[in-house]
């Protein structure tokens, strides 16, 4: 009841003074944030609460973020989990999609779908919202939207234009297939005199959201389509986890596994290509390469890729929903997304924004990250995510480096997200 | 009206006090806590609890992942031992002699150094090192004619190359204590065994190691609890990979609890460690107290 009453104050409040954010307050409160480390977050959360100061000049933002190890998504969502659970819970909540359902579960965020119906700036922002992305955003269980968008990344194929060159290897097609792919990792793959290769073609994602391409463009996936029932036994799954294996221990044109994204192996010019999405860009500009491309992950049956988008939500038990909701437009809106787009860590989930001819203009052919955005799946994020990378991390790891066979690993995986699927239901 | 010795009783206990309140509040509470947890499931949000007796007990003890990470954990404790201590207290021996000033600073600093940086850092550069294909190691390695090896990526290797890291790095505190130890024993009884003709093994085998033989059994008690609350170093290594071939119980507990979401399970297993502690220590001090025991006779 309360938390019911506190949405419709904030409907409310929305409703009677359409121009929110044009007067200036005198409401005195402190709002908590907690969001996720990355340079992106952290410059966009301190520009927003200045710009949040001059409206509400007796507001405190009190802004902290949680480290994301290595992609581990998982760890994230328990460390927000675990502050609500302590009684400590943030006004506002910011996640990945990893963890939409898995926070979600806890029934303490709002459903922000009538907030969102009673604020045009905030219906300005979705209308400029892939369609594909907005249905990944509300939860698969409840219906809801828990988070309002901000962000988002796809994976893509980095490739090093240079490499290629030397090779005289042409340059990926945006239709090329895995037998194309293994072709030119081959051709990028350099061994010196003593066997020892020096210049590995790929590097295998050793990171959970990386890795889900090489599933879903052979239609397959650790989950069902609702993120319940695994779907690990189906043959193109052990399909795809054998073309890993053998990238790395048939053919040699890959590093053996080890979990990271590969961006250092690829600025030191050990890889030709990786598979990452726009966060990297910076870093591998910062590096000095210049001669840089991007292209569709490689298919086998079906052309597509995986897609994760960051919202934030608003917990339920906030004694500062419209406040909450106001520092909340302020940081996902038009200075945000101007934000992530100069500064290329992530892909503004605003379309107008990640179309720009200066966002576009590196790497090669950087339209594919936004025309992806349609048709691009969302990454399985069931409510008991943690648990699921946990396990699916665990089975990659030693089958991926050759230490147990693909039966076993199937069936463990299996046995053990059965299991996990069904305590989670 | 009190005397002397109340009043000065009372004093004490006030003077205590601080560091009981905080031992209350940050050790014996939250141990009182997991143990109730371990006997009951409880959602971590509504804090909505049901006692379920002892089947967080037998879920763990059927569950042969966390057999696995038990023997994993005291792989490591008898490697680390003996490399930290068995390793550590050679090279104090070697260090215990007359050395130019300057070289044994040097060599002891050399020692210390990695006691001193953190262990999240050194983590990590030792992760590089190890990467098989693009590390360090196997590039000298492939340089010198030799294969790779698998280092972190080889379940019968993973466990091995964290115990090397955590040699490096911890050895040096145990080699400071050792080298403390061995110029604590008394002059007058190395002169008395020089004088009766006692020499190098001799020296060591019965006037050394006796009479350090306590601080030995300390440093052997203090590696053993570290090497079984194990966890950061291999959280940043592997992360208990390959599989599970270097999850340590710890590991396995924080996973149970937070990854899994349940607690019970979780404290259950805090619970065996505990005990699991609790017998490792008693039988390592009633070996000291043997030893000292037969050392007064």
């Amino acid at each position: 009841m309360k938390h019911l009453l506190s949405t419709l104050t904030l409907i409310a409040g929305l409703t009677g003074s359409a121009a929110i954010a044009q007067v200036l307050s005198d409401e005195t409160a402190t709002i908590k944030i907690t969001q996720w480390v990355a340079d992106d977050v952290l410059a966009a959360t301190e520009a927003a609460i200045e710009r949040f100061a001059e409206k509400y000049p007796n507001v405190t933002i009190d802004a902290s973020y949680v480290p994301v190890g290595a992609g581990s998504w998982g760890e994230y969502n328990n460390a927000v989990i675990n502050e609500v659970a302590a009684g400590n819970a943030p006004d506002i909540v910011g996640a990945a999609i990893e963890g939409f359902e898995e926070l979600g579960a806890t029934g303490v965020l709002m459903n922000l779908e009538q907030i969102v119906a009673t604020d045009e700036d905030a219906q300005a922002v979705m209308a400029g919202i892939e369609g594909n992305m907005l249905d990944g955003m509300r939860n698969k269980g409840t219906g809801e939207l828990n988070f309002f968008p901000t962000q988002w990344n796809n994976i893509v194929m980095f490739y090093n234009k240079d490499m290629f060159d030397a090779a005289g290897v042409d340059y990926p097609a945006s239709d090329w297939t895995w037998d194309d792919f293994l072709t030119t990792a081959q051709a990028l793959t350099i061994k010196d005199g003593s066997g020892n290769t020096t210049q590995f073609g790929y590097f295998v994602p050793g990171f959970n959201f990386g890795i889900q391409p090489w599933f879903f463009t052979n239609s397959a996936s650790i989950l069902d389509e609702a993120w319940v029932e695994p779907t690990v036994t189906a043959p193109e799954y052990g399909e795809s986890l054998q073309f890993l294996s053998d990238l790395i221990n048939t053919h040699g044109v890959a590093p053996a596994y080890e979990p990271g994204v590969g961006t250092e192996k690829f600025t030191a010019g050990q890889v030709a290509m990786f598979s990452a999405g726009h966060w990297p860009v910076p870093s591998i500009r910062d590096a000095g390469m210049e001669n840089v491309g991007v292209q569709h992950m490689p298919m086998n049956t079906v052309q597509t890729t995986v897609f994760g988008i960051g919202g934030l939500a608003i917990t339920k038990d906030t004694q500062n929903a419209e406040l909450a909701w106001a520092f909340l437009t302020e940081l996902a809106g038009d200075e945000y997304q101007q934000g992530l787009a100069d500064g290329g860590a992530s892909i503004p989930s605003v379309r107008a924004y990640a179309t720009t001819p200066e966002y576009v203009a590196w790497p090669d052919n950087s339209e594919i990250f936004y025309e992806t955005a349609a048709t691009a799946l969302p990454v399985p994020s069931p409510s008991n995510f943690a648990q699921v990378q946990e396990i699916s991390d665990r089975y990659l790891g030693t089958f991926l480096n050759g230490e147990v066979s693909l039966e076993d690993t199937i069936s463990g995986m299996d046995r053990e997200l059965q299991r996990a699927m069904a305590r989670a239901q | 009206m009190a005397t002397l010795q109340q009043r000065e009783m009372r004093a004490g206990y006030l003077f205590i006090l601080p560091a009981y309140i905080i031992y209350l509040a940050f050790l014996l509470l939250p141990m009182l806590a997991a143990l109730g947890l371990s006997f009951a499931q409880m959602d971590r949000i509504s804090w909505d609890i049901e006692w379920v007796g002892f089947e967080n007990f037998e879920w763990i003890l059927s569950d042969p992942r966390f057999w696995k990470t038990f023997r994993n954990t005291f792989y490591f404790i008898s490697m680390a031992v003996i490399g930290n201590v068995g390793l550590g207290l050679l090279i104090a021996l070697a260090l215990d002699r007359a050395i130019p000033a300057p070289i044994l600073y040097l060599l002891r600093l050399a020692y210390f150094l990695p006691v001193l940086v953190s262990l999240a850092f050194v983590s990590f550069i030792w992760k590089f090192l190890y990467s098989t294909d693009l590390g360090v190691i196997n590039y000298f390695l492939r340089q010198v004619g030799l294969s790779n090896v698998p280092w972190l990526t080889s379940s019968s290797m993973a466990m091995f190359s964290v115990v090397i890291m955590d040699v490096w790095k911890n050895m040096g505190f145990f080699i400071i204590i050792f080298l403390a130890a061995l110029q604590g024993v008394p002059r007058r009884l190395m002169e008395a065994a020089s004088i009766d003709g006692a020499k190098g093994w001799t020296v060591l085998r019965r006037i050394k190691i006796p009479y350090i033989a306590p601080v030995i059994l300390f440093c052997i008690t203090y590696a053993t609890i570290g090497g079984l609350q194990v966890f950061d170093s291999i959280k940043i290594l592997t992360d208990g990979g390959p599989g599970d071939a270097t999850r340590s119980v710890v590991m396995y507990m924080v996973s149970e609890a937070f990854n899994v979401g349940d607690l019970g399970t979780g404290a259950a297993s805090a619970m065996i460690l505990f005990l699991t502690i609790g017998i490792v220590v008693a039988v390592q001090f009633g070996l000291v107290r043997l030893l000292s025991f037969k050392g007064r006779q």
